[in-house]
């Protein structure tokens, strides 16, 4: 029943988010063709692969701060946790359920956005997907689910999914700025999602081939449990605070 | 299953340095109506919350359908219906909605019970909550609460946006409701006269503490007010005497019972008394709240 | 007949009912054999409990003024005499008590209270006559 509701609540950003990323596509579509068709198609190819790879985890970063905004939040928020908390089941299954309803939106929308456009692009430039290609997702996948994580945590945290967004957002372009002057001034090296990319956009940009590297293993498994994490920590909040 | 639907031993909460409630001891019986009476602010709600386990108790212990309401919080949730004091939901909900989704948590849910009171009541079943009266907004927590056949209904503050004809309607239902059913009825409210009619126990609390808790028969029959003029007589409460209100050398006394034994006692200590008069709630509740400024 | 009952009153409504119900009778307003309206019509009506026209009814079931067939109805009551006469006084001591106690903190003599007693007892039967 819960499930059911929260899916109700966000269905339209779902839709939404649908919308910008089938725009986004064909207007890639219609760059790749008109500016690059000089080039070799094998090196269109991984180009095109990069430029996918990295827009298509912008795009799941937007869509992990919409959907990590709702859910359990949102019922402080519109001041019906009374009416839910005195409904004859746990906070735990509240929190994950809401989460689950709304991973399950964000998920089926990344995914089939960087499987449909890993399948457009195989099918364009004759090129066959390999798994290590397909590897290549995995870590915007992992970085996009913790800020869906990240957002749900500080939306609980502030009783608001607003605010939690705009918490999350704030992180979001934070956190690298900080790491850079760490590493640049201190040479101090913070850990951070970047560990799961084994090279960098422009990098990549002028050596293509390089894409189909296997991302290192441990930053993979850490931070997918940091993404896990995330709604743990909800709980734990809520099953500690005061129902007003 | 003789044992009280409600049963608290010596319940508090604190917050930040502020006494909400304290050392309360409520005993709501089986399939009771139990009107729970008090200002705002008095501590009713604060209490209730602890009941349902939305607080935490800072001292003492609450018993709901005999179960403890720290541990067994969601095994008292299924057989307990709420209404409350903030009488918000789902804004972009339905009534129809919101009860499709309260249904799927209860297996005692009944249909029917929708039909009939949704009629009764004249709820638009159709309308975004948002878009409600606050009566209609009650209405449908009343509605939700209702139909989901509990064993146990705490409202609070019920009847606060309702017109008295459909207060009226809430308490006719709620009687049959609790005779039917053996439902146990657990409301506060600031409207004594509907207390009245329908509640068999009255429990007055007053900054966080139950100055009184009785039958209402019990307060029908025995308790008196009583006015005597007389030096050094009795100024303290006891079992026997629920208020005293000293002006000058007249006494102002509520008494439990034996109101003629009391009587009889000042007068042989040598006062004159001036009366002895039965009292309805409001007076109760007036002279109960009086001593305490 | 028609009840009213006010709940704020000191006297409890279940005493309230049945204090109407005697009177009625006592009056010659309702008869031997007159329909009374059950529990839950009554309490319907009057806005309140049921448990508590329920305990008006035992009560004047048990003091014989009513009787309750099972499934059929309460009826006003044959009268009987149900009681000794012992039972009859000790009945209503506790109103001749209220009655002194008054009478005492009005500072009334006893001739000025019996005579009250009396001139009440003849407007009854006034009325009784009345009805006939």
């Amino acid at each position: 029943m819960y499930f059911w509701k929260c899916w109700r609540e966000t269905r339209v950003s779902f839709y939404i988010f649908l919308f910008i990323a089938v725009t986004l596509a064909a207007l890639l579509w219609k760059i790749m063709d008109s500016t690059m068709s000089e080039l070799p198609a094998k090196q269109l190819f991984a180009l095109a692969w990069v430029i996918l790879v990295f827009a298509s985890s912008a795009l799941a970063g937007l869509a992990a701060l919409s959907f990590g905004a709702t859910g359990i939040s949102e019922e402080f928020a519109h001041k019906t946790a009374v009416f839910l908390l005195t409904k004859p089941r746990s906070i735990r299954y509240f929190v994950w359920t809401a989460w689950a309803a709304n991973a399950v939106q964000f998920l089926t929308l990344t995914v089939s956005m960087m499987l449909v456009g890993a399948s457009i692009l195989s099918w364009r430039y004759h090129a066959p997907l390999t798994g290590r290609l397909l590897l290549a997702f995995v870590p915007g996948l992992i970085l996009t689910s913790l800020i869906f994580g990240m957002t749900y945590l500080l939306g609980v945290l502030h009783k608001n999914g607003r605010d939690g967004f705009l918490s999350s957002l704030g992180v979001v372009i934070l956190f690298p700025i900080v790491c850079l002057a760490l590493e640049h001034f201190w040479q101090i090296h913070l850990p951070s999602p970047a560990d799961m990319y084994p090279f960098g956009m422009s990098e990549l940009m002028s050596h293509p081939e390089l894409a189909s590297t296997l991302p290192p293993f441990w930053p993979l498994v850490s931070w997918s449990l940091a993404a896990l994490a995330c709604p743990f920590i909800a709980q734990l909040v809520l099953e500690r605070t005061e129902v007003q | 299953m003789n044992e009280p639907a409600i049963d608290t031993t010596d319940l508090a909460k604190t917050y930040a340095g502020v006494r909400a409630v304290s050392g309360i001891n409520l005993k709501v019986p089986r399939g009771s109506i139990y009107g729970f009476l008090g200002r705002n602010g008095a501590g009713k709600t604060t209490t209730i919350k602890m009941l349902l386990g939305l607080t935490r108790p800072t001292a003492g212990s609450a018993c709901v359908l005999g179960m403890d309401a720290r541990g067994g919080h969601i095994a008292i949730l299924q057989r307990t219906a709420f209404v409350s004091e903030k009488k918000t939901l789902y804004p972009s909900m339905t009534p129809s909605e919101l009860v499709r989704f309260s249904r799927g948590f209860y297996p005692t849910w009944s249909d029917s019970a929708v039909e009939k009171y949704a009629r009764l009541f004249e709820i638009p079943m159709k309308q975004r909550f948002e878009k409600l009266s606050n009566g209609n907004q009650t209405k449908v927590w009343l509605l939700l609460a209702l139909c989901q056949g509990a064993d146990l209904m705490i409202l609070d503050e019920p009847t606060s946006a309702l017109d008295p004809i459909t207060v009226d309607q809430l308490m006719h239902v709620l009687a049959e409701d609790a005779l039917d059913r053996g439902c146990t009825i657990f409301f506060s409210s600031h409207q004594l006269e509907e207390v009245e009619r329908i509640a068999e126990y009255a429990g007055f609390i007053d900054h966080g503490e139950l100055l009184m808790e009785a039958r209402l028969d019990d307060i029908k029959n025995e308790f008196r007010l009583i006015t005597a003029a007389g030096s050094s007589l009795p100024a303290q409460t006891s079992p026997q005497i629920l208020s005293v209100d000293v002006e000058e050398n007249f006494y102002r006394y509520v008494v439990t019972r034996d109101a003629e034994g009391f009587a009889a006692e000042l007068s042989r200590n040598g006062a004159t008394v001036a009366s002895i008069a039965t009292l309805g709630l409001r007076e109760i509740f007036l002279q109960l709240v009086r001593k305490e400024q | 007949m028609l009840f009213h009952v006010n709940p704020s009153s000191g006297v409890p409504i279940y005493a309230q009912i049945e204090i109407q119900v005697k009177n009625a009778i006592a009056a010659g307003a309702v008869k031997q054999g007159h329909a009374l309206p059950s529990v839950r019509k009554l309490a319907a009506e009057l806005g309140i409990n049921p448990t508590t026209t329920a305990r008006a009814y035992q009560n004047l079931e048990r003091d014989g003024v009513i009787t309750t067939i099972p499934g059929g109805g309460t009826y006003v009551a044959e009268n009987v005499p149900r009681f000794l006469k012992s039972e009859k006084v000790r009945r209503l001591q506790p109103y001749a008590r209220q009655l002194a106690v008054e009478g005492a903190q009005l500072r009334l003599t006893d001739e000025d209270i019996l005579r009250i007693v009396q001139e009440e007892l003849a407007k009854l039967a006034e009325r009784v006559g009345d009805h006939k």
